[in-house]
C-alpha cells in the first residue's frame, strides 16, 4: 500500500469513526412520525426539563413573527447516555431552568396538532453563548 | 510529502492514543493486558467510548459492536412464522415504502417495514419485557453487568433493570418447561475458551430484535462467549425454532467493550447500574405528552 492510500484510508476511518448516526431512539421506533428531511432551528425558552424514563424531556416555548407563542414538547435520548457523556441530572437541569434562552434544532411531528401546540424531537440545544447543552443527534434513528 | 508524513504520524497516534483509552488498567478486571478468558465478569456495553465519540456527541458504536438488530442472514420462514412475522408492525428500521427502504434492497424486509406509531404493536411500548435476545441487544446503548460465581453466571442489564441466570452446576435443561419464563432457562459450560448457554422455555410474545422478528415456545437459544482480551468479550447466538425458521438463525457477531469504573460511576464513588426499569405511569406519561401526539393522537382536552 503506498503512503497516499495508507493516509486515505486512515482519513477514511476517521471520518467514519466520528459520523456514525446516534442510536436515535433507544426504547423502540417513532416510524415516520417526524419530519426527519425538513429540521427546524428555533429561539426558544425553555419551560420544564424532565430528567426521566423513558425519555428526557425538554419543554420550551416559541414565538413566531407576530408575538404569537406555540408550546412544545420534546423528546431527547435517555438518562444513561446523557449521564455517560458526562451530562448528570444536576448539571443538564441547571443549564436548562426554566426560563433559559436556548436555539434549539428540532425535527417537527408530521401529524397535525392544535394551533399552539407543537412536538418534536430534540436534535441539539444551544445556549446564548452558542456553545452545545447534551448531546447532538443525528439521523433519523433505528435503522442500523 | 512531508505535511503526508506528519498528519499520517498524527492519525496513526490518535488511533492508537484512542486504543489506549478504550483499553487502560482501569478498564481491565484483571490488569493491563493480562486476563483469564474464564473470566467474564465486568460491566460490558456495545457503544463506543466517550473519548472516541467527541465532545456533546453519544451513543456511536465501535466498529466491531454489530448492530441493533439480530442478525441480517435471516433463514426461511415456515408458513407459521411467516404470519408472525407479519403480524409484528415495528417502529424500528427504514420506513415500509419509502425512498430509504427502497434505496437498500440487499437489507432484509424485516429492517424496511416500519410502520406509523399507531399502527404499530411493538410489545415493550406497553413495558411487556424485551425478551432475551432483545434484551442482549440492547447493549448497543446500556450495559449488561456479567456477575460470575462459581455455580452460576448472572447477566444484570441496564435497561429495564432485566437479570438472567445462567446455572453452571451442571443441571440439564428441563425437558418440557411447563412454566415459560421471559429469559428462558439457561445452562452454561465451558469448551475450552468458549462460553456456551444453551436455554429454552421461552415466553412466545417477544421479539428477536427491535425489528419485530419472531420467535416461539419452541425457540432453543444458544449464545457463545469469548474474551477476546482483557476488555473485549464476543457473542454469537444461534435461534433454533422449527416452528418459525426453516434453519437456524445465527446472529451477526457481537463484541462487548469492558467499561471503566469511571463510565459506570453515577454518583460520586459509586459505580453501578443505573435503576432504568419501565414504569407503566412514566411510560403513559410519556405516551399522553409525546408518543401519542407526534404519532397522530391529538392532546387531550385540558
Amino acid at each position: 500500500m503506498t503512503m497516499n492510500r495508507m493516509l486515505i484510508g486512515l482519513i477514511a476511518v476517521g471520518v467514519l469513526a466520528f459520523s456514525l448516526p446516534l442510536p436515535v431512539f433507544a426504547h423502540h421506533g417513532r416510524g415516520d412520525a417526524y419530519d426527519t428531511k425538513n429540521p427546524l432551528t428555533l429561539k426558544a425558552t425553555v419551560t420544564q426539563l424532565l430528567y426521566v424514563n423513558p425519555h428526557v424531556q425538554l419543554y420550551f416555548d416559541t414565538k413566531d413573527e407576530k408575538g404569537k407563542v406555540t408550546h412544545w414538547n420534546g423528546e431527547m435520548t435517555d438518562i444513561g447516555q446523557l449521564l455517560r457523556a458526562g451530562w448528570s441530572k444536576k448539571r443538564f437541569t441547571e443549564a436548562l431552568k426554566p426560563g433559559t434562552p436556548v436555539t434549539v434544532t428540532i425535527q417537527k411531528s408530521k401529524a397535525p396538532l392544535p394551533p399552539g401546540q407543537g412536538v418534536a424531537v430534540v436534535m441539539k440545544i444551544e445556549d446564548e453563548k452558542g456553545e452545545v447543552v447534551g448531546l447532538v443527534r443525528r439521523g433519523a434513528g433505528g435503522q442500523e | 510529502m512531508k505535511f503526508q508524513t506528519a498528519l499520517l504520524i498524527f492519525l496513526i497516534g490518535a488511533l492508537v492514543s484512542g486504543c489506549r483509552t478504550a483499553s487502560s488498567p482501569a478498564a481491565g478486571a484483571n490488569g493491563s493486558g493480562q486476563f483469564d478468558p474464564h473470566d467474564l465478569s465486568g460491566t460490558w456495553a456495545r457503544f463506543g467510548t466517550r473519548e472516541g465519540r467527541g465532545v456533546n456527541q453519544g451513543g456511536a458504536p465501535f466498529p466491531e459492536a454489530g448492530d441493533t438488530g439480530f442478525g441480517r442472514d435471516v433463514p426461511p420462514l415456515t408458513p407459521e412464522g411467516q404470519k408472525m412475522f407479519d403480524a409484528a408492525k415495528p417502529g424500528n428500521g427504514r420506513i415500509l415504502n419509502s425512498a430509504d427502504a427502497a434505496a437498500h434492497p440487499d437489507e432484509p424486509i424485516g429492517r424496511r417495514r416500519a410502520v406509523a406509531e399507531k399502527l404499530q404493536n411493538d410489545p415493550t411500548g406497553q413495558c411487556t419485557p424485551s425478551g432475551l435476545t432483545r434484551m442482549i441487544l440492547t447493549t448497543y446503548f446500556a450495559p449488561m453487568e456479567i456477575i460470575q460465581t462459581k455455580d452460576r453466571v448472572i447477566e444484570h442489564f441496564e435497561w429495564t433493570t432485566d437479570q438472567r441466570t445462567i446455572f453452571t452446576d451442571g443441571r440439564q435443561l428441563p425437558k418440557e418447561p411447563e412454566l415459560l419464563r421471559w429469559n428462558g432457562f439457561s445452562v452454561g459450560r465451558w469448551e475450552g475458551d468458549t462460553f456456551i448457554v444453551n436455554s429454552n422455555g421461552f415466553q412466545e410474545n417477544t421479539w428477536l430484535d427491535q425489528f419485530g422478528y419472531p420467535h416461539s415456545d419452541q425457540m432453543q437459544l444458544e449464545e457463545r462467549y469469548r474474551r477476546l482480551s482483557p476488555d473485549r468479550l464476543e457473542l454469537i447466538m444461534t435461534v433454533t425454532d422449527p416452528k418459525v425458521y426453516m434453519k437456524p438463525f445465527v446472529s451477526q457477531r457481537k463484541v462487548f467493550r469492558l467499561l471503566s469504573k469511571e463510565e459506570t460511576t453515577i454518583e460520586e464513588g459509586w459505580n453501578d447500574l443505573l435503576d432504568n426499569r419501565c414504569v407503566p405511569s412514566e411510560e403513559f406519561f410519556f405516551n399522553e405528552k409525546i408518543r401519542n401526539p407526534a404519532g397522530g393522537k391529538v392532546f387531550a382536552a385540558k
